[in-house]
C-alpha cells in the first residue's frame, strides 16, 4: 500500500475497477476461463430471451403429447404432462441464474456486513459474530440448507434465503480477515484523523479494499448455489413442481427413467452441470489471477 | 576446482522469456573461498542453483558448462547428477528452518544421505550422524537427532544443514547467504564454524552474500555480479584496495551492512527489471562514468594485471568500457 | 447447535398433528394429541425438555414411525455409514493418486485428466448422475439389479453383526448375499465417489505442487536424494496434511449427498429417513437427523485432528 495522497486519502482507483480490468486481461490470455465466461453469458442471454425464443409456454400441459422423445416439434422431447422440455430448459436458465445471483448477493451483503462489523469493532461483537459463524459451519452445509429450507417453507424466495444463509459465514470470514489487514493501513488512519465518523471510514475507505477476494469467491459460490438449489428443489424443498426449474425438471423425470424416458431428466441436468462448470471455470481463472503462484 | 563457463539461464514468464544469467564465468580455486556479491535479484542464487542443476521450471539452463574435475555437470543424466549432489557438491541455503522438512526429525534425512552416498548401515549411519552434528558444534547431538525443525533455533537449523551438507564429504560447498536470516550473534558463530570446517576439510567454497564485510573476512577471491553478468572478478585484497568497476566502487561506498537488505545508498536508481533490460551495458543508467558508447554496446570482459604483489600477481577481470577513469 | 436445529424445525410450516391425526378426528382428540406430544406448552419449555432428553440420549419420538427417534436413527445409520464410507474410501483410493500423479507429472495427460475431473466432478449434480447411471446400467444394459434398497427381496439378509451388509455377509460366509449387496452398493457408491474424487484430487494436486516447490524439497534435492524418494518418502507426508482436512469436509458433503442418493435408490438409510421426515413435518425426526449428522461430522473432524497430530509434529497433542 503506497503512502496516502492527501489528508482524506482514498486509494487512487477503486479496486473494483482494477479487478474488472484485470479480469478482461485474464480472459484474453486464458481460453478456458473465457469458455466458462462464454457459457454463463449464453445462459444469461437465453434466460433473458426465454419468453421470445421458447417455442411453447413452459407451463402449458398437453396430455396428448406426453413423453414424446426428442425429435421434430419437440427438440428435447416432452415430459409426462406433455410440456415442451426445450422451452422449459430455456425458462429454467432464468430461474436458476436468478437463484444463484440472489443467493450470492444476499450472502455477500449479509456476510460482508457481519465480517466488517466484527473486524472493525472487535471485542465482544467480534466474539459473538464469529462464534455464530462457527456454529453455522459446524453443520454439513447441504443438511443445514435442508433444515432452513424446510423451516421457511418451500418456495423460491426461501430457497434463495436458505442457500444464502449457509454461505454467510464464508463471506464474513473473508471480509473480517481482509479488514483486519487494511484496518491499520495509512489511509484508514488518515481518514479517521480527518474527522470521519467510524462508520464512514469503514464503508467508504475500508470495505471497498476488501472486495477482490470476495468477488472471486462469489463466482465459485454461484456454481455451488445452483447445485444446492437444484438439489433442494429435487427433494421438494425449493421451487415446486411444475415450475420450470432445472432441479424440479430432473425430479419430474425420476419416475419415468426406468421406463426409458431418459430425456425428461437428462437435458435439465446437463444444463445444471454446464452452468456450474461455467461459474467454476471463471472462479478458478480469477483465483489464478489473484495468486499466480498457485496453478 | 569448479569452473563455470558461459552459463546462460532463462526464465519463461507470462510476459515473455527473460535472461537471468548472461554467460556467467566463474572459477572456484580448490580449497579456497570465493565470494559472489551483488544486490538482491542480480542472479547469485540462480547461479548456484544452476550449478547444482536444481533450477525448476520456468527456469532453464540454455547454455554453458559447469566443470567439476574436468567433468561437465550439465551433460550428466539426472541419475548421475544425484550421485554428484550431496556427495561431491553440496549447498546450504538462506532460510535454514524452511530448508528442513517440518514433519521429519533431523535423523531422517541425515541417516538417509549417509546410507545413500556412503553406504553406511542403519546403526553406523546413526552414529555418524551424531558425530556430524557434534562436529557442527550442536550441543547434545543425540537429542538433536530426534528433534523436529520447529524445536530448534534458526542457528541450530543452519548447523544441521551444514552437517547434512558435509555428511558425505563433498569437495565443493555452495553457501547461499547462509547467515542472512540469522541474528547477528548467531551469524558470527555460523561464520566461525564455516571457516573452521573449510580449513579443516580443505573445502572449495562459493559464498554468496551481499555483505562486503563478510567477503573481506572469509574470502580469498571475489566476483561481483550485476544483472546476470559478472562485472568484476579479483583477489579479495586487490578488489578492496582498488575496485575497478564503477558498480563495485558504488558497493564499497555504500558499505552494506550485515543483514541489511536495503539498496546500496552509494548507487542511485535501482536494479533493472529483467523485462526491460537497458541496451548496452545494463549498469549505464546508474553509472557515474556512463557515456554514449555504454548505451550502445555492452563491454566485454577484460583481463587486467592485478599489479598487486600481495595477490601473487593473480589476474583480475573487469567488464567496463571506461574502468580506467576515476580509479584512484 | 441444538438451539439452531430446534428453532429450525419448530418453525416448520404445517402442524405435525395433521400428519398423525386422522382427518376424521375431533378438535378435542387433536388437542389430546398436542398435549400428549407436549406441543401445547411454550416453546422454551419444549426446548428445555428436548435438551434434557438429549442428555439422556433421548431425541424424542418420531410422529410418523411412532418410534423413539434415537432408535430410528440407530437403525438407519449402518446403511448410510456403509454407503458413505465405501464412497469416501473409493474416492480417496482414486483421487489421491490421481492428484499426486498430476502434480508430479505436471502438464502431462494425467495432469490434464485431473484438471478435467476436478472441474466436471464438482459440477455434475449427483441426483442427475444417479439417474443417468440407473438408466444406462439398469434399464438399458441390465447390468445391475433394480435400484431399490440394499438387497434383492429374494436374498436372505445376513445375520446383523455390524449392520454393514458387506461385512456381515463376509462374516457369515454368505457369498450370494455379499455379491448382491455389492451389486446394490455399486451405483450409489459410484455416484457419491465420483463427486468426492474431484475435491480430493484437486487438493492433493495443489498441496503436492506447493510442497514440491518448497525450500525443503530443494534442499533435499541438493543432498542428492533421488526425486522418486523425495516425492514418496518426504513430500508425500507433507502433502497429505491438507488432504486430511479435505477428507473431513468431503465426508460432510457426502452426508448431505446421501439424502439425494438414498432417496433415488430407495436406500434405507438416514438420508431417506430425513427426506421422509421433512415431507411429513416430523419435527423430532428432522431435528434428530440434523443433530445426528452434525455430530457425525464433528466426530470426523475430531478424528482428523487426531490423525493430523500424529502426522505433523508441530501440532501439540
Amino acid at each position: 500500500m503506497s503512502a496516502p495522497r492527501g489528508a482524506v486519502a482514498t486509494p487512487a482507483t477503486l479496486p473494483v475497477w482494477t479487478a474488472a480490468a484485470d479480469a478482461i486481461d485474464l480472459l484474453k490470455r486464458n481460453p478456458i476461463t473465457l469458455a466458462g465466461a462464454a457459457v454463463i453469458v449464453v445462459i444469461a442471454l437465453v434466460g433473458l430471451a426465454a419468453p421470445a425464443i421458447a417455442p411453447y409456454d413452459p407451463l402449458t400441459t398437453n396430455p396428448a403429447d406426453a413423453l414424446r422423445p426428442p425429435g421434430a416439434g419437440h427438440l428435447m422431447g416432452t415430459d409426462e404432462f406433455g410440456e415442451d422440455i426445450w422451452s422449459r430448459v430455456l425458462w429454467g436458465a432464468r430461474i436458476d441464474l436468478a437463484i444463484a445471483l440472489g443467493a450470492v448477493v444476499v450472502a455477500l451483503v449479509l456476510g460482508c456486513v457481519i465480517g466488517a462489523v466484527a473486524g472493525f469493532w472487535g471485542g465482544w461483537i467480534d466474539e459473538v459474530a464469529m462464534r455464530s459463524m462457527d456454529v453455522l459451519q459446524a453443520f454439513p452445509s447441504f443438511i443445514l440448507a435442508m433444515g432452513i429450507a424446510a423451516a421457511l417453507g418451500p418456495n423460491l424466495r426461501n430457497l434463495i434465503l436458505a442457500i444464502a444463509l449457509i454461505n454467510v459465514a464464508v463471506y464474513a470470514r473473508l471480509m473480517r480477515a481482509r479488514l483486519l489487514v487494511v484496518k491499520h493501513a495509512l489511509y484508514a488512519t488518515a481518514a479517521r484523523g480527518a474527522g470521519n465518523p467510524p462508520w464512514r471510514v469503514l464503508l467508504v475507505h475500508l470495505m471497498p479494499n476488501c472486495l477482490t477476494p470476495i468477488f472471486v469467491q462469489s463466482s465459485l459460490q454461484s456454481g455451488w448455489a445452483i447445485l444446492t438449489a437444484a438439489g433442494l428443489s429435487f427433494i421438494g424443498l425449493g421451487v415446486r413442481i411444475p415450475e420450470p426449474e432445472w432441479g424440479v425438471m430432473v425430479a419430474i423425470g425420476v419416475a419415468r427413467i426406468t421406463v426409458g424416458a431418459w430425456w425428461v431428466s437428462f437435458y435439465p441436468g446437463l444444463c445444471i452441470a454446464l452452468a456450474v462448470m461455467g461459474f467454476n471455470l471463471i472462479g478458478d481463472g480469477l483465483q489464478d489471477l489473484l495468486d499466480p503462484q498457485r496453478r | 576446482m569448479l569452473e563455470v563457463q558461459d552459463l546462460t539461464v532463462t526464465f519463461h514468464t507470462g510476459r515473455g522469456t527473460v535472461t537471468a544469467l548472461h554467460g556467467v564465468d566463474l572459477t572456484l580455486p580448490t580449497g579456497r573461498v570465493t565470494g559472489l556479491v551483488g544486490e538482491s535479484g542480480c542472479g547469485k542464487t540462480v547461479t548456484a542453483l544452476a550449478v547444482m542443476r536444481l533450477l525448476r521450471p520456468p527456469g532453464e539452463i540454455r547454455g554453458g558448462r559447469v566443470l567439476l574435475g574436468g567433468q561437465n555437470l550439465l551433460a550428466l543424466s539426472e541419475r548421475e547428477m544425484d550421485r554428484v549432489r550431496g556427495a561431491r557438491i553440496a549447498m546450504i541455503f538462506q532460510q535454514p528452518r524452511a530448508s528442513l522438512n517440518p514433519v521429519f526429525p533431523v535423523a531422517a534425512q541425515l541417516t538417509h544421505v549417509l546410507r545413500l552416498h556412503r553406504g553406511l548401515s542403519g546403526r553406523a549411519a546413526w552414529a555418524e550422524g551424531e558425530a556430524l552434528l557434534a562436529r557442527a558444534q550442536l550441543p547434545r547431538p543425540e537429542r538433536v537427532m530426534r528433534a523436529y525443525p520447529h524445536q530448534l533455533s534458526g542457528g541450530m537449523c543452519q548447523r544441521v544443514m551444514i552437517a547434512l551438507a558435509l555428511a558425505c564429504r563433498p569437495s565443493v560447498l555452495l553457501a547461499d547467504e547462509p547467515t542472512t536470516a540469522l541474528d547477528v550473534t548467531v551469524q558470527l558463530q555460523i561464520i566461525e564454524l564455516l571457516k573452521s570446517l573449510q580449513q579443516e576439510l580443505g573445502l572449495t567454497v562459493l559464498l554468496i552474500t551481499h555483505d562486503l564485510g563478510l567477503v573481506a573476512e572469509m574470502c580469498d577471491f571475489v566476483s561481483v555480479m550485476y544483472a546476470g553478468r559478472i562485472v568484476e572478478a579479483a583477489p579479495v585484497s586487490a578488489l578492496f584496495r582498488r575496485p575497478l568497476h564503477p558498480y563495485t566502487r558504488g558497493l564499497m561506498a555504500s558499505r552494506m551492512r550485515a543483514g541489511s537488505r536495503a539498496l546500496p545508498a552509494g548507487i542511485p536508481g535501482r536494479i533493472p527489471d529483467l523485462h526491460q533490460m537497458p541496451a548496452g551495458c545494463p549498469f549505464h543508467p546508474r553509472c557515474p562514468l556512463a557515456q554514449g558508447l555504454c548505451a550502445e554496446r555492452d563491454a566485454s570482459p577484460e583481463t587486467v594485471d592485478g599489479g598487486d604483489p600481495a595477490a601473487s600477481g593473480a589476474a583480475r577481470m573487469v567488464r567496463c568500457h571506461f574502468w580506467g577513469r576515476g580509479v584512484a | 447447535m441444538t438451539l439452531v436445529t430446534f428453532v429450525l424445525t419448530r418453525v416448520l410450516p404445517g402442524s405435525p398433528i395433521d400428519q398423525i391425526a386422522s382427518p376424521m378426528s375431533t378438535p378435542a382428540q387433536r388437542h389430546a394429541l398436542m398435549v400428549h406430544y407436549g406441543l401445547d406448552r411454550p416453546l422454551w419449555e419444549q426446548y428445555a425438555t428436548y435438551i434434557l432428553g438429549i442428555g439422556r440420549g433421548d431425541l424424542g419420538t418420531s410422529f410418523t414411525t411412532s418410534q423413539p427417534v434415537a432408535r430410528d436413527l440407530e437403525r438407519f445409520f449402518p446403511a448410510t455409514l456403509e454407503l458413505t464410507t465405501a464412497a469416501i474410501v473409493i474416492a480417496t483410493v482414486i483421487g489421491v493418486p490421481l492428484g499426486l500423479c498430476g502434480a508430479v507429472r505436471r502438464g502431462s495427460w494425467v495432469d490434464h485428466l485431473v484438471r478435467i475431473v476436478a472441474v466436471v466432478g464438482v459440477a455434475l449434480p449427483i441426483f442427475w448422475l444417479s439417474l443417468v447411471l440407473i438408466y444406462l446400467m439398469f434399464y438399458r444394459w441390465h447390468l445391475l439389479p433394480a435400484p431399490i434398497g440394499r438387497l434383492s427381496p429374494r436374498i436372505t439378509p445376513p445375520r446383523v453383526i455390524t449392520g454393514l451388509l458387506l461385512i456381515d455377509s463376509l462374516l457369515g460366509r454368505d457369498g450370494v448375499a455379499f455379491a448382491d449387496a455389492a451389486g446394490h452398493l455399486l451405483l450409489p457408491v459410484t455416484v457419491l465417489a465420483f463427486a468426492a474424487v474431484a475435491p480430493l484430487a484437486r487438493i492433493t494436486r495443489t498441496s503436492t505442487l506447493d510442497v514440491l516447490s518448497s525450500p525443503h524439497v530443494q534442499a533435499t534435492r541438493a543432498l542428492g536424494i533421488p526425486w522418486r524418494s523425495i516425492v514418496w518418502k518426504y513430500a508425500f507426508r507433507n502433502a497429505m496434511l491438507p488432504v486430511l482436512t479435505m477428507l473431513a469436509i468431503v465426508y460432510g458433503f457426502l452426508l448431505g449427498g446421501s439424502v439425494l442418493v438414498e432417496t433415488l435408490f430407495a436406500w434405507p438409510g438416514l438420508g431417506r429417513y430425513a427426506f421422509n421426515a421433512i415431507s411429513g413435518n416430523d419435527y423430532p425426526a428432522v431435528q434428530g437427523f440434523i443433530l445426528y449428522a452434525t455430530l457425525i461430522y464433528i466426530a470426523i473432524f475430531i478424528l482428523v485432528d487426531v490423525l493430523y497430530a500424529v502426522l505433523d509434529p508441530r501440532v501439540q497433542t
